[in-house]
């Protein structure tokens, strides 16, 4: 029991990982106006529901490869609570990027799908 | 500070210790942020909470510092962020051997680098002068050390944006973000830990060293690519007749055969150069790291 257990963990973590900047993107896709980290985990933890998701301090280092990629741009407001906190948004090339990793998610779904269910994919 | 929050900032510090000094810095900044964030909103819901327990939902949540410090490592592996200079490649160069620095931007960079440093220099110099001058002439007064704090503040958003200057062309990984101190406990608090802290004087120190070292580099850096453009322009000249050199209104002519070792000479100058280049920028970065990075 245990064992597949932590076969269950290992799996539900690798699929968070491979996953898990497409869902950055997309949180900041949908948004109106730039969040900072916080307001991101939080939205994550919210929608995943039941769903145990990465840990919210892995999080962070997600969103700085993909600012450092170009995808994402950020600024720091200093606030008033504490520490300065750094404001992300999407950019032109975050918004491209992220539609064709829409299309290849909806492609490699659609497979899966169709192995689960012995079908052939199309 | 909190003191969960300091003693969680210390422990996910010691299990970063080996990494590079700029993630430990990012990863420390992010936390911060994220936990008083967290916080801060969690009294606000729940006025009755305790700040402990709230800090230990928080703290799960956010992940155990061993996981974060994982986190970070992982990332850094897989992605070296200073490496957007691109390093030369394995497969043949367009130049060979001793002139393949020709092909390598870093070289490249690293002139510009050295050569702006004549100006980025003057400028943090001049302020470091400022800085100190105005405190030392406020200090007869009640505000000196009111004014000495506010001089220590700017220099280490200059400290930020050196950092950035020299990660981005000397392609040594530098912090993104200030190192935030916090002072819950008033100015004069923050001022004492400024004072004792290394970092501040090892920053000041660099600021007053890139006056003359800046001017040293631009003085090298320039007169050196000058003289071999000069020399490789030598066929040019000829062509116009124009003189290589003018002594007490005499017009010196360089003669025909001289032209073909010239232009090899200045060519030469230019390989050499940008190898001395890579050199200086090599220990001009670690120097920079030694002493801008901190805790």
């Amino acid at each position: 029991m245990k064992e597949s257990e932590a076969a269950n963990k290992k799996f539900q973590k690798e699929l968070n990982a491979g996953t898990v900047s497409l869902i950055l993107l997309s949180i900041l896709a949908q948004a109106d106006e730039p969040m900072y980290g916080y307001q991101i985990a939080k939205q994550v933890q919210a929608r995943a529901k039941d769903i145990p998701m990465i840990k919210q301090g892995a999080l962070y280092p997600v969103l700085r490869s993909l600012e450092k990629s170009g995808l994402l741009a950020s600024t720091i407001e200093p606030s008033v609570a504490g520490p300065p906190r750094r404001y992300y948004s999407i950019t032109k090339t975050g918004r491209n990027t992220r539609s064709t990793w829409v299309e290849t998610w909806n492609r490699a779904k659609k497979f899966v799908d169709s192995i689960i269910k012995g079908n052939d994919y199309e | 500070m909190s003191e969960s929050i300091a003693s969680y900032l210390d422990r996910l510090k010691a299990l970063l210790a080996k990494s590079d000094p700029a993630v430990l810095h990012d990863a420390l900044a992010d936390a911060e942020e994220h936990l008083y964030a967290a916080l801060d909103q969690a009294i606000e819901e729940q006025p009755g909470l305790s700040e402990d327990a709230a800090l230990q939902l928080i703290m799960n949540e956010y992940g155990r510092p061993e996981e974060v410090a994982a986190a970070y490592r992982d990332f850094e592996q897989r992605f070296d962020p200073a490496s957007v200079i691109t390093r030369p490649s394995a497969k043949r160069s367009l130049f060979p051997g001793f002139t393949k620095i020709l092909g390598d931007t870093r070289a490249y960079a690293a002139m510009i680098y050295l050569l702006s440093s004549g100006i980025t220099g003057i400028f943090y110099g001049l302020w470091f002068l400022v800085g100190i001058g105005l405190s030392l002439y406020t200090c007869i007064l009640i505000i000196g050390p009111f004014v000495f704090n506010l001089f220590l503040r700017s220099t280490q958003a200059f400290a930020l944006l050196e950092g950035r200057i020299v990660e981005a062309l000397l392609g040594v990984r530098m912090p993104r973000r200030q190192a935030t101190c916090r002072e819950t406990t008033g100015w004069w608090q923050g001022f004492k830990t400024r004072l004792t802290s290394k970092r501040t004087w090892t920053v000041l120190s660099y600021m007053a060293l890139q006056l003359p070292l800046g001017c040293l580099y631009l003085y090298v850096f320039l007169g050196l690519t000058a003289l071999a453009v000069e020399m490789m322009a030598q066929p040019v000249f000829y062509l116009f007749e124009w003189p290589y050199m003018v002594i007490n209104g005499a017009l010196y002519m360089a003669p025909a055969w001289s032209i073909l070792p010239a232009v090899l000479v200045g060519f030469l100058v230019l390989v050499l150069t940008l190898h001395l280049a890579g050199f200086v920028a090599r220990l001009h970065g670690a120097m920079a790291k030694a002493m801008l990075v901190g805790e």
